[in-house]
């Protein structure tokens, strides 16, 4: 009978059943070219796994790959190569890349995340010409905060950045007219959207924490506030961040950790808080149970540990961003 | 012990194991695992947990490396293990970098299937779940197996013979 190498580790993986086992185990017993068959698939089986165990000693590729861009943007304005970035050519980037991102929120929000609650025109007010000057609220303590939106290998690279702010940008120059209308029209009966702010900004508590609107990938239904440029952040950090009218009035949807927003999970945000070390504790309710994310947010993300109170268990998550949406 | 706390203890370092090897980067191999577990916790419980999770850790694995930027670190990655794998092995770190730089490599060659069963079946994994996660019969999970291996070894061997970690295709 011929050998077959593959019912050989089959038998060495201990996987055939007893009769089987039995036949192969006489086979190599019996027969020469069974036997050395067999020795040699011992052989391949402590050599594969001693080689893969090689394997478990694995770096992390994100240091590679992210260091050189913590430092160019560390520099303040010195980018990769040691070119000096012009600081009005930050400015101008960074607008370019929030109106971009603003035409994309206003897109998503025609669309899947639609909410049926919030006029249109108070979302043209967010997108259009009537958008809030910046507001930057930093954690309170923590000045830095947004000068340190160092976004890790999670951000899409600049070229796409700035490719997808320019197709925004487009679009949201046909929207323009419609919008501009809508906001006309609307504003009869809905109080501009500074005013809005301003009003929910009274309401808050003193110590409102700030929330990351999200304004990347396409989705969400947040407000993109304002353009920090000039205050030292870096373009790709422009968005913006703004003090929650109320944290128990938003709702969060968690991405995943690829950037894949699980539509899902739009979950109600239960408890958002600042802490005076500049971190950021978030609760919200998943379907499998309550969550709470602690870290620090970087840029549009809040980085840190996800915890599932489900058994109390730390996931040892990376990455997730918190989508600022209208509760509905 | 309730049962997500079980399936966490159960299955998370193996996991992350077998992620590791098979994307050659530790935080990518997190991610990935994260969203696994997110995913069973929602999912809720399933007849066969174990090829469950490694089927949807595989599937994310092969979605994922279709993503330009992430290929592009794992690249970069494999460019630094080979320089590093250049360089003198003047210690025991030079060393195990060189070994695992022609670790990866060899891995590589191996055709996906053959790649992922391996990796599965190092984590102890059997050839009924083997099977399930890879949609493929449990008949022919021992040939591709012995392939693998076969290939890994070989690939390997060629590549210590040459000192280096040029791809051994």
């Amino acid at each position: 009978m011929p050998v077959d190498e593959g019912l050989l580790h089959a038998w060495l993986d201990g996987q055939l059943g007893p009769e089987d086992a039995a036949r192969v185990e006489a086979l190599v017993a019996s027969d020469d070219a069974w036997a050395a068959a067999a020795a040699e698939a011992r052989g391949l089986l402590a050599a594969s796994s001693r080689i893969l165990g090689a394997l478990d000693d694995t770096p992390s590729a994100r240091h590679a790959v992210a260091v050189p861009r913590m430092t160019a943007r560390g520099l303040g304005g010195v980018g990769l190569g040691g070119r000096r970035i012009a600081p009005w050519w930050r400015a101008a980037a960074g607008l370019v890349l929030a109106v971009g991102l603003g035409a994309v929120v206003w897109e998503s929000r025609q669309g899947e995340w639609g909410d049926p609650q919030v006029p249109p025109a108070t979302e043209a007010a967010r997108v259009g010409d009537s958008v809030p000057p910046p507001s930057i609220v930093p954690a309170p303590g923590s000045p830095t905060t947004a000068t340190s939106a160092v976004t890790e290998a999670a951000v899409p690279p600049a070229a796409d950045r700035a490719l997808e702010a320019r197709i925004a940008a487009r679009r949201v120059a046909e929207q323009t007219v419609d919008t501009r209308a809508s906001a006309e029209a609307m504003a009869k009966v809905t109080p501009p959207i500074a005013e809005q702010q301003a009003v929910a900004q009274r309401a808050a508590p003193p110590t409102a924490p700030p929330v990351a609107d999200f304004g990347g990938r396409g989705v969400a239904g947040g407000t993109v506030a304002g353009v920090s440029g000039g205050r030292g952040v870096a373009p790709a950090a422009a968005l913006a961040l703004t003090a929650a009218p109320s944290a128990r009035e938003q709702c969060v949807a968690p991405i995943d950790s690829m950037g894949v927003i699980d539509t899902t999970q739009r979950a109600r945000l239960t408890s958002l808080e600042s802490r005076a070390d500049s971190t950021v504790r978030a609760e919200w309710v998943e379907r499998a149970g309550r969550a709470v994310l602690e870290g620090r947010l970087i840029g549009d993300t809040l980085r840190g540990a996800v915890r599932i109170s489900a058994g109390d268990i730390r996931l040892p998550m990376q990455p997730r961003v918190l989508l600022r949406v209208p509760c509905g | 012990m309730d049962e997500t706390e079980r399936l966490f203890r159960t299955y998370h370092e193996g996991l992350v194991r077998y992620l590791t090897r098979r994307l050659g980067d530790r935080d990518w191999a997190d991610e990935v695992a994260q969203e696994v577990f997110l995913r069973a916790l929602r999912a809720g419980p399933t007849s066969n947990e174990r090829s469950w999770l490694y089927a949807v850790a595989t599937n994310l694995v092969r979605d994922q490396a279709r993503t330009e930027s992430r290929r592009r670190r794992h690249l970069e990655l494999l460019a630094a293990e080979a320089r590093e794998a250049r360089a003198p092995a003047a210690d025991e770190a030079q060393l195990r970098a060189e070994a695992r730089a022609q670790a990866r490599v060899a891995l590589e060659v191996l055709g996906e299937r053959d790649r992922e069963a391996l990796l599965m079946r190092e984590e102890g994994l059997d050839y009924t779940e083997i099977a399930a996660a890879l949609s493929i019969s449990v008949g022919s999970v021992g040939t591709t197996l012995a392939r693998a291996r076969r290939r890994l070894v070989e690939a390997h061997e060629e590549l210590v013979a040459r000192g280096g970690t040029r791809h051994a295709g």
